[in-house]
C-alpha cells in the first residue's frame, strides 16, 4: 500500500520545488519598479470610472454554481474510471444511479431557465 | 424555394435624368416657388448637382420640405461640411442630399456671417447629422441650435486652442509644442468623460440619479461603466467605446473618436493639388488606391479634363483590386474577432499577393499614391496584367475556402445572425452607405447609380441583404468580392492602348525625354513644378463607391495651386454613428461582432 | 570568428575602444547570457497600432513574414503581459496620455519600438494634432523609419532590440531605471521638445494664411480672390 503512495509524494514534492524554483528565479532576475500608476486597474489606457467593488449581476453566480456542481460530478468519475474493472456490474449500476440523480438536477435547472442568459 | 427568397428584390437605385441647367431642376423650381426670396442663388456643380444657396434661418425648413415632399424625397443626407474661404468672407455650410426614389443629388448652401455663426440643427430630420454637425462645430465653431449634444468630436473635449479648420488658425496650432505636450498629458478624469458618462456612473454632484439615501434594489446588480478602447484588439483601430453594462447586457454605448485625428483636411490646404495625393493614401490605408482615384476624379471634374480611355480602365482595375484588398482585410479581421483565426492567415496571404501587384506598379505596398491629376504615376509595367489575371483567377478558391469555413458554421452563425440588426428605413436615417445599407435591403451602389470610370459598360450585380443583421453584411461583402472578381475578369481583357496620361501640358508633366530636348516641354515642366496645377475657381462634391460606403470629396478652389477646402467624407464616419443603435440591448460579445460587421477604418473616421 | 557572424553590424560612434567598466565575473556573465537569451527570444509585443503601420505590423504577423520565428507571435494587448511596445502609427495629442499610461502600466523589463516616420518624428504631419515623435512622451529604444516600413524593416528593428537585450546585465540595471514620479510626465524636458519639434523642410512653406493668398510668386493673389468671389453667389 505504502509503496504506491511514494510516487504521489515524490510528484507533489517535485511539483512544489519546480514552481518554487520558477518563482525564485523570476524574482531574482526581475526589475521590480512599482508605482501607483502601474498598480492602477488597466482600462485601455483611460482612467477607470467607478469602483471595482461594484456588485456583479447575479447571473454570473448562477453560471458559476452550476459549473461547480457539474465539475465535481466529473471529478467523481475519474476514480471510477481507474477501478472500473474491479467494481464490475455493481459499480456500473451505482454510478448510473449517481448520474441519474444529477441528471434530474440538470433537467430541473434547464426547465427553470437557469441555462438561459437573459 | 425558401420563403425569404420569394419576396421581391428591391429596385436598383439609378440616377435620374441629368438636367442641363440648374433652373430646370425639379427641386430648384420647388424651392424657388416655396421659399422665394430666401433662395439667394442657384448654380450648377461640375458634376451636375444643382447648388442652392439659401438663407441660414430657412435651412431647417428647406430640408424638412426636401425630405418629406413626395416629389423631392431626399432621404439620404450624405454630408454636412463647413468651409472657410478666409479673410472676412462668410463661412459656408454645405448640405449634400440624395434622393433614392428619384435618383437626384442636391446641395444646399448656407452662408453664415462671422458675427453670427449659428444655424438650426437638422438632427431631428436626419440623425446622420448628429456627428456631422458636431464635426463642423469642432472645426469651425458653428453653433447648431437644437443639437442634443453639441460638443467636440475630433479634438479633445477641453481643447481650447481654437477651431482648427478656420483660416486664421495656424497649421501648427496656437501653443508651443512643449505646451501642447504638457496639456495633453495633464488631462484629468473629468476631461476624458462627457457629462452624460459621468452622470451614468453617478459621479456628477447634485445629480438626482446619484444614489444618496435612495433605497437600492439589492437584487439587481450595479450598472458598470467601462471603457472599451482606445487600445483594444477588437475595435479595429483607436476607437473608444464607453459602455454602461448590466451584467453582460449593454444599456448605453457612447463612441469617442478623434484619437487618430491627423488634421488631413487642414494640412491639405497647405499642399498643392498633386501633393495631396500621398495624404489620401493614409486615410483609408486598407484600400488606398480608391482614395487616390476618387480624389483625382474630383479634381479632374473641377479642372474639366477627361482622362484617357486607357487611364479609365487602369483606374477601374485598381479600384476593384483595392475593393478586394479592403474586403479581404474585413473578412480576415472580422472572422478573427469572432474566433476564426485561420481565415485571417488565408486572407492576409491573398493580400500579400495584391501587395506584390501594388509594389510592381508603383513601388509601395500600402501607401501607393498612384494617381496624378490627369493620369497616373506611370504606365503599367510589362507583364503586370498577366500577373493580375493570375491572381484574380486564384482568388476564387480562397474565397470558397473561407466560405466553407464560415458560412454554414454554427458558431459563426450564432455569433452573427440577428446581431446588430438595422432595417432599411433606420439605415437611411443614419446615413449608412455601402454594404451596410445594401445589407438592409436598399440596392444603392454609386457604381450603378452615378457610373464613373466606365462602370456602366461592365456586367456586375449588386448584392442586397434582407434582414440587415451582421450575417447579411457578411454575405453581401462576400458576394461583392465575387462581383469584383467578375468585373476584373472583364476589365483585364479590355485595356486599350494609348497614352495613360492626358496630353495637356498644363496638367501633366511631359515625358522626361521631351522635357530635356524641347523648349516648350521644358517650360511646361518648369511651370508645373514651380506653380503646380492651377485648378479654376469653383467647387465640387464628388463621390465614388469605396469599400466602406460612399466616399465623398468636397473641394473648393480659388484658381490657384492649392485647395481652399479639401473635405474628405469618409463613409466610416457616418457608419460608426449607427453603432450605439446596433448594440444597445445586446451583449458585450455582440459589440465585437457588430463593430466588425460595419467595417470601419479609423483613418477615414478621424482624418 | 563564429561568434562575430551572428552579430549585426554596428556603428561604433565613439570611434575607438569603449570603456565598458570593470570585467564582470564568469558567473554573472553566464547568468546574464541565459536571462538575456530567454528574454530576447520570447519578446511578447504589445502592438499600439493606430494607423497604416499597424497594417504592416499585422502583415509581419502573417504567414509570409512571420514574426513567430522570433518568438514574438503572442501579441499581448494587455500591457501587463507584454515586454515590447510597438507604437505603429501616428499618435495624436488626444492619444498621448493613453500612450503614456499604457507605457507606465507595463512592468519591467520593457522596450519600445517606434515604428514608422509618424511615431518617430511626426512624419508628414507637422500640424496642430500630431505628436512630433513619441520620444517626447515615452523612452524609445529603436526607431524604425519608413512610411510605412516594410515588414522586413520591422523585423530588423526587432532584431536590433534583441541585440540591445544581449548587451544588458542584471548587475547593472541602468536600462531598468524607472522612477514612480516619472509616471504621466513627458519623457523630454520642454526645451528639448521645442528643439526636436522645430519645423524643417516643407513645413517652412506654411504660407497659406488666408484662403486667397497663394504660395506662388507667379500667379497674382488679387486675381484669385476676385475669381473666388465671383464664383460664389
Amino acid at each position: 500500500m505504502k509503496q504506491a503512495y511514494v510516487g504521489v509524494v515524490v510528484l507533489f514534492v517535485v511539483g512544489l520545488l519546480t514552481s518554487g524554483m520558477f518563482l525564485l528565479l523570476s524574482h531574482l532576475a526581475s526589475a521590480y519598479r512599482p508605482s501607483a500608476v502601474k498598480a492602477m486597474p488597466y482600462e485601455s489606457g483611460i482612467d477607470p470610472l467607478g469602483d471595482t467593488r461594484e456588485r456583479y449581476s447575479v447571473k454570473f453566480y448562477i453560471v458559476a454554481m452550476l459549473f461547480i456542481v457539474f465539475d465535481i460530478e466529473t471529478i467523481f468519475f475519474l476514480p471510477w474510471a481507474v477501478i472500473f474493472r474491479d467494481l464490475g456490474l455493481f459499480g456500473l449500476i451505482e454510478m448510473f444511479i449517481f448520474v441519474f440523480v444529477l441528471a434530474v438536477g440538470l433537467a430541473y435547472a434547464w426547465k427553470k431557465g437557469a441555462l438561459e442568459w437573459d | 424555394m425558401p420563403s425569404t427568397l420569394a419576396q421581391q428584390l428591391p429596385d436598383l437605385v439609378v440616377g435620374g435624368e441629368p438636367v442641363a441647367d440648374a433652373e430646370a431642376s425639379v427641386s430648384v423650381q420647388a424651392l424657388r416657388s416655396r421659399f422665394g426670396e430666401a433662395v439667394r442663388g442657384v448654380r450648377m456643380d461640375p458634376v451636375g448637382t444643382p447648388v442652392v444657396t439659401i438663407d441660414p434661418d430657412r435651412v431647417h425648413d428647406a430640408l424638412s420640405f426636401l425630405k418629406t415632399d413626395a416629389a423631392q424625397s431626399y432621404d439620404l443626407l450624405l454630408d454636412v461640411m463647413g468651409a472657410d474661404p478666409g479673410g472676412d468672407l462668410v463661412i459656408q455650410v454645405w448640405y449634400q442630399l440624395w434622393s433614392m426614389e428619384h435618383g437626384r443629388m442636391l446641395r444646399l448652401l448656407a452662408l453664415l456671417p462671422r458675427a453670427n455663426l449659428s444655424v438650426q440643427s437638422v438632427v431631428d430630420l436626419y440623425p446622420a447629422a448628429d456627428w456631422l454637425e458636431r464635426e463642423v462645430y469642432d472645426m469651425y465653431g458653428v453653433r447648431f441650435e437644437g443639437h442634443p449634444d453639441l460638443r467636440r468630436i475630433l479634438m479633445p473635449e477641453n481643447y481650447d486652442e481654437g477651431f482648427p479648420l478656420r483660416k486664421d488658425f495656424p497649421l501648427r496650432g496656437r501653443f508651443t509644442r512643449s505646451e501642447q505636450v504638457r496639456r495633453a498629458l495633464n488631462r484629468s478624469t473629468e476631461d476624458v468623460y462627457s457629462r452624460e458618462e459621468l452622470a451614468l456612473a453617478g459621479l456628477l454632484e447634485g445629480d438626482p440619479g446619484a444614489d444618496e439615501g435612495e433605497a437600492k434594489d439589492y437584487l439587481a446588480g450595479e450598472k458598470m461603466v467601462i471603457n472599451m478602447g482606445p487600445q483594444h484588439p477588437a475595435t479595429h483601430g483607436v476607437l473608444r467605446l464607453v459602455l454602461q453594462l448590466d451584467g453582460e447586457t449593454i444599456i448605453r454605448c457612447i463612441p469617442h473618436i478623434g484619437y487618430l485625428h491627423t488634421g488631413f483636411e487642414k494640412t491639405c490646404e497647405y499642399r498643392e493639388w498633386n501633393q495631396v495625393v500621398p495624404y489620401t493614401d493614409r486615410m483609408d490605408y486598407l484600400a488606398p488606391m480608391l482614395y487616390n482615384i476618387g480624389y483625382a476624379g474630383a479634381v479632374e471634374s473641377l479642372l474639366g479634363v477627361e482622362i484617357t480611355p486607357r487611364c479609365q480602365v487602369v483606374r477601374l482595375i485598381m479600384s476593384e483590386l483595392n475593393r478586394l484588398l479592403g474586403h479581404l482585410l474585413w473578412l480576415g479581421t472580422g472572422a478573427m474577432d469572432v474566433g476564426a483565426t485561420t481565415v485571417f492567415l488565408y486572407t492576409f496571404q491573398e493580400r500579400e499577393r495584391i501587395y506584390n501587384l501594388h509594389e510592381a506598379y508603383c513601388g509601395g505596398r500600402i501607401t501607393t499614391s498612384v494617381t496624378r491629376i490627369g493620369g497616373m504615376v506611370a504606365d503599367l509595367p510589362v507583364g503586370w496584367l498577366d500577373a493580375c489575371r493570375e491572381f484574380v483567377n486564384g482568388l476564387t478558391a480562397t474565397i470558397d475556402e473561407a466560405e466553407r469555413l464560415l458560412t454554414r458554421n454554427s458558431i459563426f452563425q450564432s455569433r452573427l445572425v440577428d446581431v446588430g440588426v438595422i432595417d432599411a428605413e433606420k439605415a437611411l436615417e443614419f446615413g449608412l452607405t455601402g454594404p451596410n445599407l445594401r445589407a438592409s435591403g436598399i440596392a444603392y451602389d454609386v457604381r450603378k447609380a452615378r457610373p464613373y470610370l466606365g462602370y456602366e459598360e461592365y456586367d456586375f450585380d449588386v448584392p442586397v441583404g434582407v434582414v440587415g443583421d451582421a450575417y447579411d453584411r457578411y454575405l453581401v461583402r462576400i458576394e461583392e468580392m465575387r462581383q469584383s472578381i467578375r468585373i476584373l475578369q472583364q476589365a483585364l481583357g479590355r485595356v486599350p492602348d494609348g497614352p495613360i496620361n492626358v496630353q495637356d501640358p498644363a496638367v501633366i508633366l511631359p515625358d522626361k525625354s521631351e522635357a530635356m530636348s524641347s523648349i516648350d516641354a521644358m517650360i511646361s515642366h518648369f511651370k508645373l513644378v514651380m506653380e503646380g496645377v492651377q485648378v479654376p475657381a469653383g467647387d465640387v462634391w464628388y463621390s465614388i463607391e469605396a469599400t466602406k460606403g460612399e466616399l465623398g470629396f468636397g473641394l473648393i478652389s480659388d484658381g490657384g495651386p492649392k485647395p481652399v477646402r479639401c473635405r474628405f467624407r469618409g463613409p466610416s464616419f457616418v457608419n460608426l454613428a449607427a453603432l450605439p443603435y446596433l448594440v444597445e440591448g445586446g451583449l458585450v460579445s455582440d459589440v465585437i461582432a457588430a463593430n466588425a460587421s460595419i467595417d470601419i477604418v479609423l483613418g477615414e473616421i478621424d482624418r | 570568428m563564429a561568434d562575430d557572424r551572428k552579430r549585426l553590424p554596428t556603428v561604433n560612434a565613439v570611434g575607438g575602444d569603449v570603456d565598458t567598466g570593470p570585467p564582470a565575473s564568469w558567473l554573472i556573465t553566464k547568468v546574464d547570457a541565459v536571462v538575456n537569451w530567454s528574454r530576447r527570444n520570447s519578446l511578447w509585443p504589445m502592438p499600439l497600432g493606430t494607423a497604416c503601420c499597424a497594417i504592416e505590423m499585422m502583415a509581419t504577423a502573417g504567414s509570409k513574414y512571420d514574426i513567430a520565428r522570433f518568438g514574438a507571435e503572442r501579441f499581448s494587448f494587455s500591457p501587463r503581459q507584454a515586454d515590447l511596445m510597438i507604437v505603429a502609427g501616428r499618435v495624436t495629442y488626444k492619444m498621448a496620455p493613453i500612450l503614456r499610461r499604457i507605457w507606465d502600466q507595463m512592468p519591467q523589463p520593457k522596450w519600445c519600438i517606434s515604428m514608422g516616420a509618424c511615431a518617430s518624428s511626426g512624419g508628414m504631419f507637422d500640424n496642430y494634432t500630431i505628436v512630433q515623435g513619441i520620444d517626447q512622451i515615452i523612452p524609445v529604444d529603436v526607431y524604425v523609419p519608413g512610411c510605412p516600413p516594410r515588414p522586413e524593416s520591422l523585423l530588423y528593428g526587432l532584431m536590433m532590440i534583441q541585440e540591445k537585450i544581449k548587451g544588458e546585465s542584471l548587475a547593472n540595471p541602468v536600462h531598468r531605471e524607472e522612477s514612480p514620479d516619472s509616471a504621466g510626465k513627458p519623457n523630454l524636458p520642454p526645451e528639448a521638445i521645442e528643439l526636436v519639434a522645430q519645423p524643417f523642410g516643407n513645413s517652412t512653406r506654411q504660407n497659406r494664411i488666408s484662403g486667397v493668398e497663394g504660395s506662388s510668386a507667379i500667379s497674382r493673389p488679387r486675381d484669385r480672390r476676385e475669381r473666388l468671389l465671383e464664383h460664389q453667389d
